[in-house]
């Protein structure tokens, strides 16, 4: 049975590190404008594919 | 090439704006030049992506000429006070940018770097509309930034303020994050840890007890000592400033708790209630995490500083010099542009000024004056620019000395809960030491060996938590409720103060009128389509406010336009397509009063010669307003007080009831002492205003409520900040915040109901920690649900938005 204290202490440690990671975000100000975030993860970078149309335009001209 | 074309009617493809004249290019179409320079900026930088996050995001982009109103970017000793951070090249510097609005904004301004050259980078803070760039300063300069920012539609705003002692930023509310995390994760594994002692009795899990016992004696030493901290410094507050709150109940029940578990551990009579020890500090830390939400993009506490601009031009031997208003001297030459803000009192030395006193004063007329007069502080000047030759320094100025003059009402912040909170806190106590006095009694009469045992349960199974938790969970739900309907309050307190009100007084021009849209009606001989067009030309020339409302009322194509001639405050002519056109006051046209008792003000037209009819303007009531004052005459006495004299009087007569007090021609000094005198005269007062002229009312009055059209405008120092379009809801408002303080009750009354049953097993001497730890966490889930439910319920029922 004593194999259950060893889990438990596994089970503590795995809960500490969200802990960790909790601590870690709401140090980094992750918390102070979660509006930003929910827009920014929207946003990519289409370069590539915007490049095309507008070389075709300046051809047009 | 860009084609362009006129057709009748369509909508800027940037900022939306129904426009009779756009420019099209390819297949849009754009209201102005100034919103085209922007899509090109955007296409040629492959940011065209802009447009697919929402419909027409742009800002109506106004093409101005804002060089002297960044100048002071330019000028190191401010500079530095500006920026946060600097490394070699490297400096960070962050721009308030009230434009923000959408998430397309945030697209485009974090990819500031590739339309500006020397931007490293840019983050928005989006709740507070904060642009924070680092460029480096070889490349570009701060001021470069200003203006590119300002061409792509998001001026920039600096106040005076901005320079100041910068205001220490809440580390609190990170403390809290931090604590509540710390909580919520011991919480959660004493619980855990907790079910063998709870259910293992006799198995062969029995002999691990010891070993769990210790790991949770490690995990609750955090909790007492980090995360309770708040409760200790409250409660210690509490006792210096000697009055019983509801945190030394609350301290002395964890104490006791803490150390009867740990007698318990080390005698081995028992396991201890740690579970609920670190459960009851979890939901209090959530409790008051609720309550205290703040709405970052709002600031309650605004004095004169954060209206100022940061430097104005001074004239200096023939040259323009930018200069901080606090190093303006006493005979300094300052030049005021077009809608600048006059930073001091002075002499007009140059120029005509024509001020619009409006945010000082609340009257919304224009003075005019001559070299040789004096012009105050706060005032806007509207036209060409003055010199002014300044007599005080800006801390000496008329603005600046009513702001001073308010005697301040700072609570102390050692006492966070309401009134009623601490009275209820105060019975609960008494009751409780009583029944644990009497149990005590009891037991070393009957059971001396049951008298601790007793004794401290009693004291452990009624923590006076769930009152807190009450109150917390409710003054959160009902804080987010009103935000939701346009009510932005300072704080849980202010919420409480809205039942106190016997009395409500109203300020006129911005809170009762809509000043920037007035009803137009026109009176005399019709005009033809031509003759509105040329009436709607003329009219966007102009810079009275007057004249740019009908220009935006007729909102005409413009026409070719000849020989302007502005004749400030009284009119302006022109030629356009050959047809002589003059539009102003009666005595400018040249008219003999024919029309008597014109109410509100006039703008009269003559075409060719001949006069042909008036504009009238008449401020609107904004709308609703009226059954909501009737609504609300039910059950408060109420008071109108304007700055204006006459004007719109017959309006003001029909929305408002008989027996309302109706007092115009009012001076911001008068409406302090009005509203001081009902509130000593034993009447609890709500002022309701706009405008630097009320901030004395405002702050004088038990609930100053400031009226605005947009949260990120500036408004007096106040306890709440209404949306202008939620103010007839005030009625909704007010019974809200009644039906709060029932749901408080009722929570109140369960949570006595849960220690009710926790005291029978605790004064017998039975309470065993399973009972705390399933009583206590059920208590408080089912307030906070009760608080959620009700508050849902109130605003459903009273038709508000949820």
């Amino acid at each position: 049975m004593s194999v259950i204290i060893i889990l438990m202490v596994m089970s503590i440690l795995v809960a500490a590190t969200f802990l960790g990671a909790y601590l870690w975000s709401a140090k980094t100000g992750q918390f102070e404008d979660p509006d930003a975030n929910a827009y920014r993860i929207l946003h990519d970078d289409k370069t590539t594919i915007k490049v095309k149309p507008q070389t075709s335009i300046k051809n047009a001209n | 090439m860009n084609s362009i074309k006129t057709d009748t009617h369509s909508i800027c493809f940037h900022c939306g704006a129904e426009t009779r004249n756009p420019i099209h290019k390819e297949d849009k179409s754009f209201c102005c030049n100034g919103c085209l320079t922007v899509y090109n900026i955007l296409e040629s930088n492959n940011l065209c992506q802009f447009y697919d996050f929402n419909e027409t995001p742009g800002n109506t982009v106004e093409s101005k000429n804002v060089n002297h109103r960044f100048a002071f970017l330019e000028d190191d000793a401010v500079l530095n006070k500006l920026i946060l951070f600097k490394q070699d090249n490297q400096i960070h510097l962050s721009y308030y940018l009230p434009q923000v609005h959408c998430s397309s904004c945030l697209y485009l301004l974090e990819n500031l770097f590739k339309i500006q050259n020397g931007v490293l980078s840019s983050k928005l803070n989006f709740s507070q509309k904060e642009l924070t760039v680092i460029y480096d300063s070889t490349v570009t300069s701060a001021f470069q930034i200003a203006k590119a920012l300002t061409q792509l539609g998001y001026e920039p705003y600096f106040s005076l303020s901005d320079v100041g002692e910068t205001a220490p930023k809440s580390k609190a509310s990170k403390q809290r994050l931090y604590r509540l995390g710390v909580a919520g994760f011991t919480f959660g594994n004493i619980m855990l840890l907790s079910f063998p002692e709870y259910f293992a009795y006799g198995t062969d899990l029995d002999g691990l007890k010891p070993y769990f016992q210790w790991i949770i004696l490690t995990l609750i030493v955090p909790v007492i000592t980090y995360c309770a901290s708040e409760f200790y410094a409250l409660a210690w507050g509490g006792i210096k400033e000697r009055y019983l709150n509801i945190d030394l109940p609350i301290v002395l029940a964890m104490l006791i708790t803490f150390f009867r578990s740990i007698y318990e551990v080390f005698t081995h009579t028992g396991p201890g209630y740690f579970d609920s020890l670190s459960g009851i500090v979890f939901f209090m830390l959530l409790g008051r995490m609720l309550q205290d939400r703040t709405y970052k993009s709002i600031t309650f506490d605004r004095d004169f500083t954060s209206y100022f601009p940061i430097s104005t031009t001074i004239f200096k031997q023939g040259k323009e010099y930018s200069k901080q208003l606090n190093e303006i001297k006493v005979n300094d030459e300052l030049i005021i542009h077009d809608r600048e803000i006059i930073p001091v009192d002075g002499l007009l030395v140059g120029g005509r000024a024509v001020i619009d006193y409006s945010f000082v004063t609340g009257e919304s007329k224009l003075v005019e004056l001559d070299a040789g007069g004096w012009v105050y502080a706060g005032g806007r000047q509207m036209g060409s620019s003055i010199r002014i030759m300044a007599q005080k320094t800006v801390s000496q100025s008329y603005l600046v000395s009513l702001w001073n003059k308010q005697d301040k009402k700072i609570g102390t912040q050692s006492q966070p809960e309401s009134k009623y909170v601490q009275k209820a806190s105060m019975y609960f106590t008494l009751v409780l030491f009583s029944i644990a006095i009497s149990t005590g009694i009891f037991w070393s009469f009957t059971d001396p060996t049951k008298l601790w045992n007793s004794v401290t349960a009693v004291l452990i199974v009624a923590c006076p938590c769930a009152l807190l938790l009450s109150v917390t969970f409710t003054h959160g739900h009902f804080l987010s409720l009103f935000a939701k309907n346009g009510l932005y309050l300072k704080g849980a307190k202010s919420m409480e103060k809205f039942n106190q009100i016997k009395r409500i007084v109203f300020d006129k021009t911005g809170t009762i009128t809509q000043t920037n849209e007035p009803i137009i009606t026109y009176n005399g001989s019709e005009l033809s389509e031509f003759e509105l067009d040329a009436v709607g030309t003329i009219a966007k020339e102009s810079i009275h406010p007057n004249a740019r409302n009908l220009s935006r009322f007729l909102n005409r194509v413009p026409l070719n336009i000849n020989d302007v001639e502005n004749f400030l405050s009284r009119g302006i002519s022109a030629q356009i397509l050959g047809v002589e056109i003059l539009i102003g006051s009666s005595e400018f046209v040249g008219n003999k009063p024919e029309i008597e008792n014109i109410e509100g003000s006039g703008l009269w037209v003559k075409i060719n010669g001949k006069v042909r009819g008036v504009f009238l303007f008449k401020s609107a009531i904004r709308p609703n307003l009226g059954p909501a004052i009737a609504e609300l005459s039910l059950k408060y006495k109420l008071s109108m007080l304007s700055g204006d004299n006459d004007t719109d009087r017959s309006i003001i007569y029909n929305i408002f009831p008989q027996k309302t007090d109706l007092l115009f021609g009012q001076k911001p000094h008068d409406k302090k002492v009005y509203v001081e005198a009902l509130e000593r005269s034993g009447f609890p007062v709500m002022m309701v205003g706009d405008g630097l002229n009320d901030a004395g009312a405002l702050m004088g009055s038990t609930v100053g409520l400031a009226v605005t059209e947009d949260v990120s405008y500036f408004t007096p120092g106040s306890d709440a900040i209404i949306l202008g379009s939620a103010l007839n809801k005030l009625p909704a408002f007010l019974v809200l915040a009644r039906k709060m303080r029932n749901i408080i009750w009722i929570s109140f009354a369960i949570s006595i109901l849960y220690n009710l049953v926790g005291l029978s097993f605790a004064v017998q001497g039975q309470l065993n920690p399973i009972i705390a730890a399933i009583l206590m966490p059920a208590s408080s889930i089912s307030i906070a649900l009760v608080s959620w439910i009700g508050s849902l319920i109130s605003a459903k029922t009273l038709g508000l938005k949820i």
